[in-house]
C-alpha cells in the first residue's frame, strides 16, 4: 500500500516515512498541496497523510481540491497537524478528510488510524453491493 | 506618487479581476499606506491578485509591514500560511518581533515564531530557546526549539539538548537532528543509550546521528551495535560505518549496500557507493552504471551527482564488468556512454575492439564516447577509423577524428585533412584540422595559404608561430585574420615580431592598435612607445595603454596617467587608479594626493577602488 | 593567454547575468563561464574576464548582453520533446480552446523556444488537427544565435529523430545532410527575442491561451522564477494554461495557477 506524506517539514516528512515504512507501507512525499497534486498526477496512492499548515496550498484546501476531483476523490486523506483546536478538526472533516490526529504522533497511533480508516472503507463498500 | 498610491489603493476594489491584481503588483513600490489594504487583498476571491499582494507585501518589506503581518497567525490556516510566507521573505527584521512570541499562550503561535527563526536563520537571543527547550508543556513547540538549536549549532544548548534525549520520541527525533549539526562527542555516549531503545524508529535514528555526526570515536559503537543488528538497524548501521570511513565485515555486506543502492535516495546511494568501491565489488559495477544512466545531465543537481560517481568507478581497474556492459544491447545508451567515459579515464586498452563495434553503431552519445575514448587510449592503432570518421555526419565526432589524426601526427593524414577543409562547413572541426595540419606539416598548410577563405587564415594565424606567416598574415585584409595574427606575435619573444607589433601601434584602425597593444602589455615594451596611445581616439586603447604604463612600473609614467583621473569612461579611470597604484608601490610613492579627490568622486565603484588603494575611508 | 577567472570576477558575472535574465550559475558551475566565455572575450578583443566585466557593466551594452546570453544558454533540444503534454495540448486542451472561441482559433506563446523545435512541432500538430492559430504561434527565446537559427529551420538527423514518419514526409525536406521545414510551417511561427524576466517587455504579450515554457525556469532561482512564472501569468487570458516541463513545477513558486491533471499530465490553469 502506497501513502503520499504531504507536509513542508523535512523532519517530519522523514519521521513519518520512517514509521509508515517500519509498519510495511510505501512511502512518497510532498512538500505541500500543489506537489502533492503533481505527484498524485502521475503515482497511485491508496491514502495521503497530509499536515494543514503548509506553504502554497494548506492541508484543507488540498482535502477539498482532492474531495472535488473524481480522480482521487475515493482517496482516503488523514490529516496529522499540531492544529489541537476543535474548529479546525470540524473544518477538515466537513471539507472531506476520514482522520485527524494531533501531533506529536507515534507510529502505532498512525497505524491504527490507517487500519481504521480502510476498514471503513471496505464497510462502506459492502453496504453498497 | 501620492495621488497614484491612492488611486492604486482604490483599484484594489475593482470588479475587474486583472485590474486588482495590477494595481496589487504596482503597489510593491509603495509605502506604508498600502500594507493594510494589500493584507486585506490577500483574501482576495482570485488566486492571481492574492499572490500579486503577497508579493508586494515582501517587496515593502520592513518592520512596520512584520508588525502588522504578525496578528495573521492567528487567524485561518490560509492567511496564516500567507504570513509565514511574507514573514519568512521579510527576513531579520522579523526577529526581534518573534522574541515575545516565544512566550505566547497560543501553542501554534509558539511554535510558528521558532520555525521562522529557523527559516530566517537568524536569532539574538538564543538561551530564549533553550529555555523553551526546556519548559515548554508542547512537544510541538519544544521539538522546534531543538530543530533552531541545531540549525544555530548552538554549544550552549548541548546539555539540555542531551536531556532532551529522554522527552517525548517526537521530540527525541529533533534532539538527535540538533546534535548531529553540533557534532560533539560528549554526545555520542547519550546518543548511544538509544540504541537500546524498545522503539525501532529510534534506535534507527539514533544508528544515523552517529554517523552523521561524522566523529570517529563513535565509530566503536556503531561496530558493537553491528554485531546484534537486524533489518533496518543494520542497515542504518553500515551506512553510518561507511560515512565514518570505516568499512563493516559482516557476512553479507556486499548484498546489502547493494541493495542499499539500489532503493535509497542518491544521498545514500553515494555513501553505499564508497562502500561498494572498497570491497572492490566488481559485480556491482553494472547496477551502479545502469542506475547513474538515469540521472539527467541537464538538471543542474544530477550532473554533479553523475560527476562524483564517475570519479569514484573511475579508481577501480579496468574490469571485465564494464566491459561487458558495453556488448549488452539490455544496457541503455545512458548507461553504455557512462561505461565507456569511465574506460576513457582509466586507459582500459582491452575495451578497444568492443569501442569499435559501438563506434559503428549509430547511438550518437554512444559513438561520440566511444571515439572519444579510442582517440585517449588506441590513438594509433585506429588511425584508419579516424580517418573514415572525417566523413562522418556528426560534427563532433569528425572534430574527435581529426584531433585523433593530429595526436597521431602521421603525414599521411595531410592529404585527407587538407581535402576536409575544403567542405567542412563546422568551425570547430576546421579549427581541430588546422591545428593538426601545422602541428603535422606546417610547410604543406602554408604552401596553400593563398588558396584558403578568412576564417581559414583567421585560424593559421591563431595557431602557427611562424613569424615570416604572421608578417604576411597581418597585411590581409580581412580583420579578423589581422588581429588572430597580432595576438600571434605578441606570443613570439623576438624583435622582428615586436617591431610588426609596435608598427602596428600606428594602425588606423583602432581594434589593431588595440591588439598590439593587448599583445605588447604581455611582453613589455618601452615607456616612449605607449605614451602616445593615451591620447588614442579609441577608449580600450587608451585603457590598455595604460595598464601596459601600469605594467612598466616606472614613476615618470604617473604624470602622464594622471589626468586619465578626471575622464568621464569608469573603466578609464579605475585602470589609471590601477595603474598608479602599480607604479607606486614597489616605488615607495606617496599617492595619497593624486587620489584623495576621488574620494568623494560622484560615482560608488571609483570611490570605492580609491578607498581600497589609498587606505583612506570616506 | 587569458589569466583564470578569479572568483571575485566570476561573482560579479554571475551577478550580471542574473539581474538581467534570471538565470543563476552557482559556484559549482563556475567552469561553464571558464569553458564559454572565452571565445566571446577574443571576439571582442579584449585581454580578461575583467575587461569583459567592464564592457558589459559599462560599454554600450546591450549588443554585448545579446551575445553574452548566446554563450551561458544551453540549448540543446528536439522536435516533439515530451511528447504526453503535446498529446494533452492537442487532443484536449487546443479543440477545447478553439470551440470556446468559436472561429475555431487559439493564441499560443512557445517561451524559451530556443532553435525553434518546440513552436514548430505545435504548428505541424495543430496543421493536422486542423486547428487554426489566430495570428502566428508566438516563439521567443533570450538568445539572439538560437532565434536565428530557428529561422532557417534546417535540423539534422538527431534534432529530428523523434518526429513521426507520416510529418518527416509532409513537412520536412532534405537539404544536404540535414532537413528543411516547409514554408507551410516555417512561416506560421513568428520569432522574437524576449527576456523571460524583462518586465517591459513581457507586459506587451497579453491575451495568450496556452504558453509552454518548459525545461528553462530550471536554470533560475527561486526569485527569478517566481517573477518569470508572475509574467508569464499576466500574458495569460483567464482561464489560460501553462505548461512546464515535466520534471518541473511550480509547487513553491505560487498559489496563482491551479494545478490540472489531464491523462497524468500537469498543466497550470488561470483562475
Amino acid at each position: 500500500m502506497r501513502i503520499l506524506v504531504v507536509d513542508d517539514c523535512q523532519t517530519t516528512r522523514k519521521i513519518l516515512g520512517l514509521y509508515l515504512r517500519s509498519k510495511g507501507f510505501e512511502v512518497i512525499s510532498a512538500e505541500n498541496g500543489l506537489e502533492a497534486i503533481e505527484k498524485l498526477a502521475t503515482q497511485e496512492v491508496n491514502l495521503i497523510m497530509s499536515d494543514l499548515n503548509m506553504p502554497y496550498m494548506d492541508g484543507i484546501e488540498l482535502v477539498k481540491t482532492l474531495k472535488n476531483d473524481p480522480n482521487w476523490s475515493h482517496i482516503p486523506i488523514l490529516i496529522v497537524t499540531t492544529e489541537a483546536d476543535p474548529v479546525e478538526r470540524e473544518k477538515a472533516f466537513t471539507a472531506g478528510a476520514s482522520g485527524y490526529l494531533v501531533k506529536p504522533v507515534t507510529a502505532e497511533a498512525i497505524s491504527f488510524n490507517i487500519k481504521e480508516i480502510i476498514k471503513d472503507i471496505f464497510k462502506k463498500r459492502g453496504s453498497h453491493d | 506618487m501620492e495621488k497614484n498610491i491612492l488611486k492604486l489603493i482604490g483599484y484594489l476594489a475593482d470588479g475587474s479581476d486583472s485590474k486588482r491584481r495590477s494595481a496589487a503588483e504596482a503597489l510593491s513600490g509603495a509605502d506604508e499606506r498600502a500594507i493594510y489594504p494589500l493584507i486585506k487583498a490577500l483574501r482576495d476571491v482570485n488566486a492571481g491578485v492574492q499572490d500579486a499582494a503577497m508579493r508586494s507585501l515582501i517587496s515593502i518589506g520592513g518592520p512596520t509591514t512584520a508588525y502588522m503581518v504578525l496578528p495573521l497567525l492567528r487567524e485561518d490556516a490560509f492567511l496564516r500560511n500567507t504570513a509565514l510566507m511574507i514573514l519568512k521573505e521579510i527576513g531579520p527584521e522579523v526577529i526581534p518581533l518573534l522574541r515575545p512570541l516565544l512566550t505566547d499562550k497560543d501553542d501554534d503561535v509558539r511554535k510558528f515564531a521558532i520555525d521562522l527563526i529557523i527559516d530566517i536563520r537568524q536569532c539574538d537571543y538564543p538561551d530564549d530557546l533553550i529555555a523553551v527547550l526546556t519548559a515548554d508543556k508542547n512537544a510541538n513547540v519544544r521539538a522546534s526549539a531543538a530543530k533552531a538549536l541545531g540549525a544555530f549549532a548552538y554549544r550552549k544548548a548541548i546539555p539540555q539538548l542531551i536531556k532532551a534525549l529522554d522527552d517525548v520520541e517526537w521530540v527525541v527525533f529533533s534532539a538527535l537532528d540538533a546534535l548531529s549539526s553540533i557534532k560533539d562527542e560528549q554526545t555520542i555516549s547519550p546518543i548511544a543509550a538509544l540504541l537500546d531503545s524498545p522503539s525501532d524508529i529510534l534506535r534507527y535514528t539514533a544508528i544515523e546521528t552517529l554517523g552523521k555526526m561524522g566523529l570517529p570515536a563513535a565509530g566503536g559503537t556503531l561496530l558493537e551495535n553491528l554485531s546484534k543488528a537486524q533489518g533496518m538497524d543494520k542497515t542504518a548501521s553500515v551506512k553510518s560505518l561507511l560515512q565514518l570511513g570505516l568499512m563493516p565485515s559482516i557476512p553479507g555486506v556486499a548484498e546489502l549496500m547493494l541493495d542499499m543502492y539500489i532503493n535509497g535516495e542518491w544521498e545514500d546511494r553515494l555513501i553505499v557507493l564508497k562502500g561498494l568501491i572498497a570491497i572492490r565489488q566488481h559485480s556491482a559495477i553494472p547496477t551502479i552504471v545502469d542506475i547513474a544512466g538515469s540521472l539527467d545531465p541537464s538538471m543542474p543537481n544530477e550532473m554533479d551527482i553523475l560527476a562524483v560517481i564517475k570519479e569514484k568507478l573511475t579508481g577501480f581497474d579496468c574490469t571485465d564488468s564494464l566491459i561487458g556492459m558495453l556488448n549488452d544491447p539490455a544496457v541503455r545508451y545512458r548507461a553504455k556512454t557512462i561505461a565507456i567515459e569511465i574506460i576513457k579515464e582509466q586507459n582500459c586498452k582491452l575495451a578497444v575492439p568492443h569501442l569499435v563495434k559501438l563506434f559503428e553503431g549509430n547511438l550518437r552519445d554512444v559513438k561520440r564516447a566511444s571515439i572519444q575514448t579510442l582517440k585517449e587510449i588506441n590513438g594509433m592503432n585506429s588511425e584508419q577509423l579516424f580517418l573514415d570518421a572525417l566523413e562522418d555526419a556528426d560534427g563532433h565526432v569528425r572534430r574527435t577524428a581529426v584531433a585523433a589524426l593530429g595526436k597521431i601526427g602521421d603525414s599521411s593524414v595531410v592529404k585527407p585533412l587538407l581535402q576536409l577543409l575544403d567542405n567542412e562547413t563546422y568551425i570547430d572541426v576546421i579549427e581541430e584540422a588546422v591545428k593538426t595540419l601545422l602541428t603535422i606539416d606546417p610547410q604543406e598548410v602554408l604552401s596553400h595559404l593563398s588558396e584558403f577563405d578568412g576564417m581559414i587564415k583567421e585560424l593559421i594565424a591563431k595557431h602557427t608561430r611562424d613569424v615570416d606567416v604572421l608578417d604576411k598574415l597581418i597585411r590581409e585584409d580581412e580583420l579578423n585574420v589581422k588581429l588572430s595574427a597580432l595576438t600571434s606575435l605578441g606570443l613570439i619573444e623576438d624583435e622582428r615580431s615586436h617591431k610588426l607589433l609596435l608598427e602596428a601601434l600606428n594602425d588606423k584602425n583602432a581594434e589593431v592598435r588595440k591588439s598590439a597593444l593587448l599583445a605588447l602589455c604581455e611582453r613589455g615594451c618601452g615607456i616612449e612607445e605607449i605614451t602616445p596611445l593615451l591620447n588614442d581616439a579609441d577608449v580600450w586603447v587608451r585603457i590598455y595603454a595604460i595598464r601596459a604604463l601600469g605594467q612598466l612600473q616606472r614613476p615618470e609614467a604617473i604624470q602622464s596617467i594622471e589626468p586619465m583621473l578626471s575622464a568621464a569612461e569608469i573603466p578609464l579611470v579605475l585602470s589609471a587608479i590601477d595603474a598608479i597604484a602599480q607604479i607606486a608601490s614597489p616605488n615607495n610613492i606617496d599617492i595619497s594626493g593624486v587620489l584623495t579627490p576621488l574620494l568623494n568622486h560622484k560615482t560608488s565603484v571609483i570611490r570605492q577602488r580609491a578607498q581600497e588603494v589609498t587606505g583612506i575611508s570616506c | 593567454m587569458l589569466k583564470p577567472l578569479q572568483d571575485v570576477t566570476f561573482r560579479q558575472l554571475r551577478d550580471f547575468i542574473y539581474e538581467k535574465s534570471g538565470i543563476f550559475i552557482s559556484d559549482s558551475k563556475k567552469y561553464l563561464l571558464e569553458n564559454r566565455l572565452p571565445k566571446r572575450i577574443q571576439e571582442r578583443n579584449l585581454g580578461s574576464y575583467e575587461d569583459y566585466l567592464y564592457l558589459l557593466l559599462y560599454g554600450n551594452t546591450s549588443d554585448e548582453q545579446a551575445k553574452l546570453f548566446d554563450v551561458v544558454t544551453t540549448n540543446e533540444t528536439f522536435f516533439f520533446r515530451e511528447p504526453q503534454q503535446l498529446d494533452l495540448f492537442v487532443e484536449h486542451l487546443a479543440p477545447a480552446i478553439a470551440k470556446n472561441q468559436g472561429g475555431n482559433s487559439i493564441s499560443i506563446w512557445s517561451a524559451a523556444c530556443s532553435t525553434g523545435e518546440e513552436p514548430y512541432t505545435l504548428s505541424m500538430l495543430l496543421l493536422e488537427k486542423g486547428i487554426t492559430v489566430r495570428k502566428e504561434i508566438l516563439a521567443s527565446d533570450i538568445s539572439e544565435e538560437t532565434i536565428d537559427s530557428a529561422q532557417k529551420a534546417l535540423y539534422n538527423s538527431y534534432s529530428i529523430r523523434n518526429v513521426p514518419p507520416q510529418y518527416l514526409k509532409k513537412y520536412f525536406k532534405p537539404n544536404g545532410q540535414n532537413h528543411e521545414l516547409f514554408p507551410l510551417v516555417k512561416n506560421s511561427v513568428q520569432f522574437a527575442n524576449i527576456n523571460l524576466v524583462d518586465e517591459k517587455k513581457m507586459r506587451f504579450i497579453t491575451g495568450k491561451d496556452v504558453i509552454f515554457c518548459r525545461n528553462v525556469l530550471i536554470y533560475f532561482d527561486d526569485k527569478a522564477k517566481k517573477k518569470a512564472v508572475s509574467l508569464l501569468y499576466d500574458s495569460l487570458k483567464p482561464g489560460g494554461y501553462l505548461i512546464i516541463g515535466l520534471s518541473e513545477s511550480l509547487h513553491n513558486v505560487t498559489r496563482a495557477f491551479k494545478p490540472l491533471v489531464i491523462n497524468k499530465t500537469v498543466v497550470y490553469q488561470k483562475a
